[in-house]
């Protein structure tokens, strides 16, 4: 005997997500990999270029949390850590605060769902893999610090990339998620003698295919960008189920 | 949900399919695409900015098509699929055309509308007199079974899924659809062959295997059929069990 599914999509959660670029492609796959029945994901853009020091990509914020307030979502979570950390600690706050006073909608931020989880599973020294530049990363190592977090090594994704069409945003989201696995595990082991757990942000790179599998062979907790994303927001829209196959965070917490 | 990776391998190691989507926020869209898409098919998002249902900015949306087509090509889809009737209704037979010559100034990469690949479906599956289920209010059906005419479908009934209803066409549950699609049909069972939900918005790939099951006619929905073209048009052509008969016409004649 089995049930048929006659109410909406959503018919447990509906996480919403504000992503920076136009373009919607690792985010939807990735938080599709994860969820479990009834759940779904609605999703707008800040419509950003780019990100660092002089660039404010919240320009539209405001205006995209009430387009995505009106889909009926239970939580929001904005995407993107480059965005933030290069502001002012505690620049994630003060997203959280400016999507509060559009709607009451419980919010979180990538960088503030990674943070949290990281501390959740005990991380306070991590290697960092990424697809930033060296000033990306240090803006990253610096704000984590503020939490305590420390990044002991880092590495970009870039240095591995082979075939590189030029062409960043392709060139991270086609990645096989071999070579997302290899580096990051490769830094760890590198540095496994004063790391605790490995940290995965940019969340247009592959990352949740692999968490699973990297936590079990290099011994460590794992944390994506996309899979502490997918986390917050189904756990802020009241989903509490543990969910297998995609590392402790989500099964644990 | 059916996704799934293959362990080592980008996600859309087959088949990267564009969607251009009208509005803004992705919400039905990337559900049914991947409630539907086989493994290593991914799907690349992004939107023809149209800010509401107005004839203006259905014009608007359709003017500045290259734009976000030109957001799409450096990630390289292998098809580029678009949803929306509305603006194309409301410009009129031919529009399609139009629009197809346009973005092949811009790419050689295969793109379809959702009307083209709805007619297409519809008459893959040997449909000819059908019942249309959508969201839309007046003048938008009347606009519907116009276009529809001049590709030789008749549209012999309508009713509107979310009469009634203050929800999003997004957030109508599944029994609501299929509930309008299946008195529409046996209102005009004695002249109708199949059933076309359109309006990607609202969900449809749910329960179109139940109503083609339930009611003995082909069913296609717009989702469904720009998957489907989609995939057809990337070389894939898989037999997709789940979705209606039309999964099981292995290539695209549009």
């Amino acid at each position: 005997m089995t049930s048929v599914q006659t109410g909406p999509y959503a018919w447990r959660a509906r996480a919403g997500m504000i992503t920076p670029s136009g373009v919607h492609e690792m985010n939807s796959f990735e938080f599709y990999l994860m969820a479990p029945p009834g759940v779904s994901v609605a999703m707008t853009s800040l419509h950003t270029r780019g990100w660092g020091p002089d660039i404010d990509s919240f320009v539209r914020l405001e205006e995209a949390t009430q387009e995505i307030a009106e889909r009926g979502v239970g939580s929001l979570v904005q995407a993107g850590t480059p965005h933030v950390v290069h502001r002012e600690w505690p620049y994630h706050r003060v997203i959280v605060e400016r999507i509060n006073a559009v709607t009451n909608i419980p919010a979180s931020t990538d960088i503030g769902a990674c943070m949290d989880a990281m501390q959740r599973l005990g991380m306070s020294r991590v290697v960092l893999l990424s697809p930033f530049r060296d000033p990306d990363n240090e803006a990253l190592t610096a704000y984590v610090s503020h939490a305590g977090i420390e990044v002991v090594a880092w590495d970009s994704i870039l240095d591995h990339v082979v075939g590189a069409t030029g062409n960043f945003m392709y060139d991270i989201a086609t990645l096989p998620l071999s070579t997302v696995y290899a580096a990051a595990r490769r830094l760890y082991a590198a540095n496994a003698d004063r790391a605790d757990g490995i940290w995965i942000t940019g969340a247009a790179m592959p990352s949740v295919g692999i968490v699973e599998a990297l936590e079990g062979d290099a011994g460590a907790p794992v944390v994506s960008s996309m899979q502490a994303m997918a986390w917050t927001g189904m756990r802020l829209a009241g989903l509490s189920q543990r969910i297998e196959g995609f590392g402790r965070l989500v099964r644990e917490f | 949900m059916g996704v799934a990776h293959t362990p080592g391998r980008p996600y859309g190691w087959r088949a990267r399919i564009g969607l251009l989507q009208p509005g803004i926020i992705s919400d039905t869209n990337p559900f049914e695409f991947y409630m539907m898409a086989p493994e290593g098919v991914q799907m690349v998002l992004t939107s023809l900015g149209l800010g509401g249902m107005s004839v203006a900015n259905y014009e608007r949306a359709l003017a500045g098509l290259e734009g976000p087509v030109e957001r799409l090509l450096p990630r390289k889809p292998n098809a580029i699929i678009q949803t929306g009737i509305p603006p194309l209704v409301h410009a009129g037979w031919g529009v399609e055309a139009e629009l197809r010559e346009r973005v092949a100034r811009l790419t050689p990469v295969p793109y379809i509308t959702d009307a083209a690949g709805s007619i297409a479906a519809m008459k893959a599956v040997g449909i000819r007199r059908v019942v249309v289920v959508s969201a839309f209010e007046d003048p938008l059906p009347d606009l519907i079974k116009s276009y529809l005419a001049h590709a030789k479908v008749e549209m012999v009934g309508h009713v509107n899924a979310a009469a009634g209803s203050d929800l999003e066409s997004g957030e109508l549950p599944l029994l609501t659809v299929y509930e309008a699609a299946r008195s529409v049909f046996e209102e005009h069972a004695a002249e109708a062959d199949g059933i076309w939900i359109t309006q990607a918005s609202m969900p449809s790939a749910g329960v179109i295997a139940e109503l083609e099951r339930d009611l003995g006619v082909p069913a296609v929905s717009s989702a469904q059929a720009l998957m489907w073209a989609g995939l057809r048009l990337a070389g894939i052509s898989d037999r997709i069990d789940g979705f209606g008969r039309l999964f099981d016409v292995p290539e695209f004649g549009a």
